[in-house]
């Protein structure tokens, strides 16, 4: 439940669509694109995949309340940074056509849509299931509101490394709506998303960092370079790719996500290093689309693309083993 | 925004006979409004709905488990 607005943030990219209709009201749109749409589709996937893989199932329909609680949770908190960053997202290309720096959707409005929704989503997750999975769910919000939104996104190049918590919580609570608890399955798959975050995000800012510098966000290529930055993707592919071996060693991931995570991963790393040899991000540029880029940014572009599908990939062979039944473990196969 | 309520267009005045000051809405803003206060209407409906889903399901399993 991560924003992409000036970072592109824990969980996923995300991009502002153009405005709904050229009225100065707003249209049911307006409050779905506040939701940020993109980054909650991964967040509901990543759930969901986390529920699915627990040991343990609760009543199909509260599973499907508690994931519709998440949707939820992740709109709210992406309405509440859409809000308190329209500042700096009207100063940004990609940002600019947003419902609240256009005007379409008041500030006021916003705060109270993503204070409202917020209150509802843990109060419906906390009676729908347990008190865990609703203590989750509220300290993720908070976690991105407040931490990253509100503190680090502005303060530090750290920011998205940190404030990548909030994104990588969904799947934790998908797991703790079913247990009640939280294990280190559980820790490996927030681990995952969390060091997934860094080289996600950088690769965007590689090729967007002109929108980053004018809205003074200090994103690493603003504050560190480029240069530093793909350097530091690199490094983080490679924690990345070691978190991916963890659900392989607890037996979480079967054959199918061993493939996933190899093959995948192979590509993944490929990919980091294409950037680190490519003069990525070396000038500032800012296009008007999430996947625009010039030619030399094209690295860059092409690891962010990637980066989200990887993450689904490994996430849905995740659900294909445990939901449908095709959870074959290494040990199985080999003894 | 608040929309006078007087049909006839008077001034509004509070006890002291001062004039107070109000905002006419446009047609595409009342209709917005309008859009807005059944959204809000269907949202409260739903959510109501679901916490009598939720509390339907819960209760059948306890006693289901009880039993």
């Amino acid at each position: 439940m991560t924003d992409t607005s000036a970072a592109s943030g824990p969980g996923g990219a995300e991009t502002s669509a153009p405005p709904a209709a050229s009225s100065t009201t707003a249209g049911w749109r307006d409050y779905v694109l506040l939701m940020k749409p993109r980054v909650m589709t991964l967040v509901v996937f990543t759930g969901l995949a986390g529920y699915v893989a627990a040991p343990v199932a609760i009543n199909p329909l509260l599973a499907a309340i508690a994931i519709l609680a998440i949707a939820v949770g992740a709109g709210a908190a992406g309405a509440f940074n859409m809000a308190y960053d329209s500042d700096i997202d009207a100063l940004m290309k990609r940002t600019r056509r947003r419902p609240v720096p256009t005007g379409r959707v008041p500030k006021d409005e916003a705060y109270a849509f993503a204070g409202v929704m917020s209150l509802g989503s843990v109060l419906l997750m906390g009676l729908a299931t347990n008190y865990v999975a609703a203590g989750l769910l509220a300290f993720s919000i908070f976690f991105y509101c407040v931490i990253y939104t509100m503190w680090l996104k502005r303060s530090t190049p750290q920011n998205i490394v940190i404030g990548g918590a909030a994104g990588a919580f969904p799947p934790m609570i998908g797991w703790a709506v079913a247990t009640g608890s939280v294990s280190l399955d559980a820790v490996i798959l927030f681990a995952i998303i969390f060091l997934w975050t860094p080289p996600h995000s950088w690769a965007l800012a590689l090729y967007k960092s002109g929108d980053y510098q004018a809205a003074s966000v200090p994103m690493m290529p603003v504050a560190k370079g480029a240069a530093s930055t793909r350097f530091q993707i690199v490094i983080y592919t490679a924690l990345y790719l070691a978190a991916t071996v963890g659900p392989v060693l607890t037996g979480l991931g079967g054959v199918v996500y061993t493939i996933a995570a190899g093959v995948g991963g192979a590509l993944f790393a490929a990919l980091a290093v294409k950037v680190w040899r490519s003069k990525a991000g070396d000038v500032p540029n800012a296009e008007d689309e999430l996947y625009a880029v010039r030619a030399g940014d094209k690295a860059a572009r092409d690891l962010f693309a990637y980066s989200i599908a990887h993450l689904s990939l490994l996430f849905a062979a995740l659900l294909v083993e445990h939901g449908a039944g095709a959870h074959v473990s290494l040990t199985q196969l080999i003894g | 925004m608040t929309e006078p309520t007087n049909p006839a267009h008077e001034p509004l005045r509070d006890g002291q006979g001062n004039i107070i000051e109000t905002v006419e809405l446009t047609a595409e803003e009342q209709a917005a409004r309008k859009r807005r206060a059944r959204f809000t209407a269907l949202a409260l409906v739903a959510f109501i709905a679901l916490i009598f889903v939720v509390t339907v399901v819960r209760l059948i399993s306890n006693v289901g488990g009880g039993a």
